[in-house]
């Protein structure tokens, strides 16, 4: 059923857009106080899309960008008032400095659980409020700074409503760029890192890279919201900036909803301006934001934004299109329908050939005495192998025979505690497994983790990672190359789908998918990649005899393109019938090595897999 | 420096730095089975030394009566926090960190109602019975049977920890700190740990509430503080790791004497602030503790 283009439920969506931007342009309208609470308003706006990008997009935690805020507003303070500086030239060496800042501060934090983070940056954010309270001679100590200059331009001094407007528009500017970033490789990198570090670095994603990339971005926002919250007030003390302002910062993103990219903006009408227009709240300003937080913790993950696109416009869509007749049955890919990544709209192409791989060369991998040794259990002991490449490598073993454990030293997910991994004579041992990963070598896991909050497109794109370059800024303007490489990879995307046969499941979120589905696209993630060498950990593990059909012929297709592949697998049929050569495994050594037909013969693989008495018979 | 001035700063930063590693070994008991961390920490014990207070000198309770009745207010508040603020978001995924927020906003309630009720007065608050907190003299150093006694006691925790962890239940809740799958399959109660060792902290941040009372003012931002130097010294020591939690609570006590001796009273905080980026730098998994291989 092809919805009319024209139907009216179509703009439902939009009528949330509109709504916000007609609440934003209102303010103009007011004076005085309510023109000031405006304008503070898109001042913190402009911290939460920082914060945006930091916890809604990496899901990084931080409760100390209050003090970045503090520390562009005292940059400006300090140079316009001490040093004559006219406030505009402030804010490069500003967002500079909360940048830099920001850099040093997350480093020690970002390789560790991500609670670390919010920690530190509480601490760090105490130690820098006492340092502003305390020092006297450089930031006026707890009287503050005095007579920081308006805005001005030409020798115009802006008015209180083209002040509103000039922040506003720094607001929409950022919204936009966020939102171009959120596309891009690095947004998706940093996304793949929320909903899972590991699946990130089999894509080739450098985590630390990602996190640090998205903590500088934002401290430099709330570095710059503190520049225009100086020269907006013109005066500036401590106790502006004490933890509640962090606090603050976090809950914009919370409520407006985590990662949704009017989730600031919803935020600040929620947590500023209402308030501000209720003032007994704000005696009581901690306990409102404690309840605040534990209700959207607690019931509302999403937040209000959430709370718009997945209940509120379907269910208004849902009583329109019954009125009208032409309810769609759910889940249903008709040929006109179209995708989108991000917001960017392609039409779809339907291809039945497998898509091309571009590389021709496949890796030749080898295991040099490989030893992995957890506390007192030797999980690999001394296995050396050799894969040629091209060749499909079957390796089977009881649970706990050690396969796993090899397959994770191989794609660098374990250093071995001796031995070496050699990939065309190379040695790789040191590798991260980002970086093998950039390097050609793909895998998918025993449990399939995808980007459960993504749509099936985003999680076949990100695979694409290390095929993609760019510098951030590139990404973040969009340029012409930028389009026309995102453009290509959804279009590679989408036919592979095709080529699975599941182009139905493009716009389905990853998390609702069936396990055997999910096995697919994690596949289907690899192969995006293009890579050298591809691990596949138990591709066949509880999924229906239908789905191990549909795999067996894809891996065919793919033994197809002369691409190394490791098969581990415990279903014997599946694992035979694919591999030209097969390594059997027990209590983490190697029993047998061989054609397949022969190896399932040997004793030592009957009495690993059946246990001694079998023999007997 | 003079040695003197050494050995009061010697004494000063040990026993502030016994406050600072009992409240790390509250966070790590409570850390242990759920892998979460109370971000309510410092209200707890705040709320420990702002009921002495009201216990000892408002209504003169004995010491001994009053300590165990502060304590069990102190379980019931961790095992409330247990309640509401880990075990749902726990149960929806055990990767999730959702109870930084949870925690957080209790934090936030708590330190509201806290500071509502309390004045903010302070008093000299008494200490147990056969203690005094009047200095005597060592050789050149000045040592109360207070400090003394609250080394001795610090140590003595660490200690009977290291043992109660080699019990039957100490080993599942260290099972399900190391693997909490493999855990539960083999039929750990994972829910009734999680809230005896949520009261069990929560009791001991009572505790160090009011131990903590006679030798540091008692006013409504030594809760955040606490939480802060509590975590840094859990974190120096490896979080989840007791005697680590001792050198770490050691470590930013003298951090903190000596910055303010050498630097100035208003940089003690950077001073262990800057000494913990470094150590974290250093040794990330703490300093006793060893590298952690990450279960795929």
């Amino acid at each position: 059923m092809i919805r009319r283009p024209n139907s009216p439920a179509r703009l439902v969506p939009y009528t949330g857009l509109v709504c916000i931007i007609v609440l934003c342009i209102s303010p103009v309208f007011l004076n005085g106080y309510l023109l000031y609470v405006a304008t503070v308003a898109a001042i913190y706006a402009l911290a939460g899309v920082g914060m945006n990008v930091l916890h809604g997009y990496a899901g990084q935690i931080s409760i100390g960008h209050g003090a970045f805020f503090a520390i562009g507003a005292y940059v400006t303070g300090i140079l316009t008032v001490d040093h004559g500086w006219p406030a505009i030239a402030t804010v490069v060496p500003a967002v500079l400095i909360t940048a830099g800042l920001g850099a040093v501060m997350c480093l020690p934090a970002l390789r560790l659980s991500r609670w670390y983070l919010g920690m530190i940056t509480l601490a760090m954010a105490v130690v820098i409020d006492d340092l502003i309270a305390s020092d006297q001679s450089v930031t006026g100590g707890g009287s503050g700074l005095i007579g920081i200059p308006p805005v001005s331009a030409f020798g115009h001094d802006f008015t209180a409503v083209e002040i509103y407007l000039l922040f506003a528009a720094l607001v929409a500017i950022a919204l936009l760029l966020t939102r171009n970033l959120r596309r891009s490789p690095k947004g998706l990198a940093m996304v793949a890192i929320r909903e899972s570090e590991i699946a990130a670095e089999s894509v080739g994603v450098s985590v630390v890279r990602t996190k640090f990339l998205a903590f500088v971005l934002s401290a430099a926002l709330a570095g710059l919201g503190g520049v225009l919250w100086a020269v907006l007030n013109g005066a500036i003390t401590p106790d502006q900036f004490n933890t509640n302002l962090s606090i603050l910062f976090l809950l914009i993103v919370l409520i407006g909803g985590d990662g949704r990219l009017f989730a600031p903006i919803l935020g600040v009408i929620v947590l500023q301006v209402m308030p501000e227009s209720l003032t007994v709240l704000s005696t009581y300003r901690e306990l409102v934001y404690g309840a605040l937080l534990l209700v959207i913790a607690l019931f509302s993950p999403s937040g209000l934004a959430g709370l718009w696109t997945d209940t509120l416009v379907p269910a208004v869509r849902g009583v329109w299109e019954r009125a009208r007749g032409t309810r769609p049955r759910r889940d249903t890919a008709d040929s006109s329908s179209r995708v989108r990544v991000g917001s960017d709209v392609v039409a779809q192409k339907r291809l039945t050939t497998l898509p091309t791989l571009s590389n021709s060369n496949p890796a030749a991998l080898s295991l040099n005495g490989v030893t992995m040794v957890f506390g007192g259990l030797r999980a690999v002991s001394n296995v050396t192998l050799d894969v040629r490449a091209g060749s499909t490598h079957g390796l089977i073993g009881p649970n706990g025979s050690g396969k796993t454990t090899l397959l994770n030293v191989v794609s660098g997910i374990y250093r071995p505690t001796s031995g070496a991994v050699l990939v065309d004579g190379e040695p790789i041992t040191q590798h991260s497994a980002a970086a093998r990963a950039r390097a050609g070598i793909a895998r998918t896991f025993q449990l399939p983790r995808l980007l459960d909050r993504e749509d099936v497109i985003t999680n076949l794109v990100v695979g694409a990672h290390r095929l993609r370059h760019g510098s951030t800024a590139q990404w973040i303007v969009r340029t012409a190359q930028a389009r026309r490489d995102e453009m290509m990879q959804v279009d590679r995307a989408l036919s592979w789908l095709d080529f699975m046969g599941v182009t139905h499941l493009q716009k389905r979120r990853a998390g609702d998918l069936s396990h055997g589905d999910k096995r697919l696209i994690e596949v289907g993630r690899a192969m995006m990649s293009e890579p050298r060498l591809l691990l596949l950990d138990e591709p066949a593990a509880g999924i229906s005899h239908d789905e191990i059909d549909r795999l067996a012929d894809l891996i065919r297709a793919l033994q197809s393109t002369n691409m190394t592949i490791i098969l581990v697998e415990h279903h014997l049929d599946l694992v035979t019938s694919l591999s030209e050569q097969l390594t059997v495994m027990n209590t983490g050594g190697l029993v047998a090595s061989g054609i397949p037909s022969e190896v399932i013969k040997e004793s030592a693989v009957i009495e690993a897999y059946m246990g001694k008495s079998s023999l007997g018979r | 420096m003079s040695l003197p001035i050494f050995f009061d700063t010697l004494i000063e930063g040990l026993s502030t730095g016994c406050i600072f590693a009992l409240v790390a070994v509250s966070i790590n008991i409570m850390y242990r089975p759920s892998r979460a961390f109370n971000f309510g920490q410092g209200e707890f014990v705040l709320l420990g030394g702002v009921l002495s207070l009201l216990f000892l000198n408002s209504w003169h309770w004995p010491w001994l009566a009053a300590v165990p009745v502060l304590m069990l207010i102190g379980a019931a508040l961790g095992g409330l926090t247990d309640l509401i603020a880990i075990r749902p978001v726990i149960s929806r995924s055990a990767t999730s960190s959702a109870w930084v927020i949870t925690t957080l906003a209790l934090s936030l309630i708590l330190d509201d109602e806290i500071g509502a009720r309390f004045t903010g007065a302070t008093a000299v608050v008494p200490v147990p019975p056969l203690l005094t907190t009047t200095p005597m003299n060592i050789g050149s150093a000045q040592v109360s049977s207070y400090q003394i006694a609250l080394l001795v006691l610090t140590v003595l925790i660490v200690i009977g920890l290291w043992f109660a962890y080699r019990t039957r239940h100490g080993l599942a809740i260290m099972a399900l700190s190391e693997d909490r799958e493999a855990a539960l399959l083999r039929g750990v109660p994972a829910g009734r740990l999680n809230l005896v060792s949520w009261m069990a902290g929560g009791a001991l941040a009572a505790l160090v509430g009011v131990l903590a009372a006679p030798i540091t003012q008692v006013s409504s931002g030594l809760g955040f503080e606490l939480l802060i130097d509590g975590f840094i010294a859990a974190a120096i020591g490896g979080i989840g790791d007791n005697r680590g939690a001792l050198v770490g609570g050691l470590v930013v006590g003298l951090a903190q004497s000596f910055g303010a001796v050498v630097f100035g009273p208003l940089y003690q905080d950077l001073a262990s602030f800057v000494v913990f980026l470094v150590l974290l730098g250093l040794r990330p998994r703490g300093v006793l503790g060893e590298a952690r291989v990450r279960e795929v």
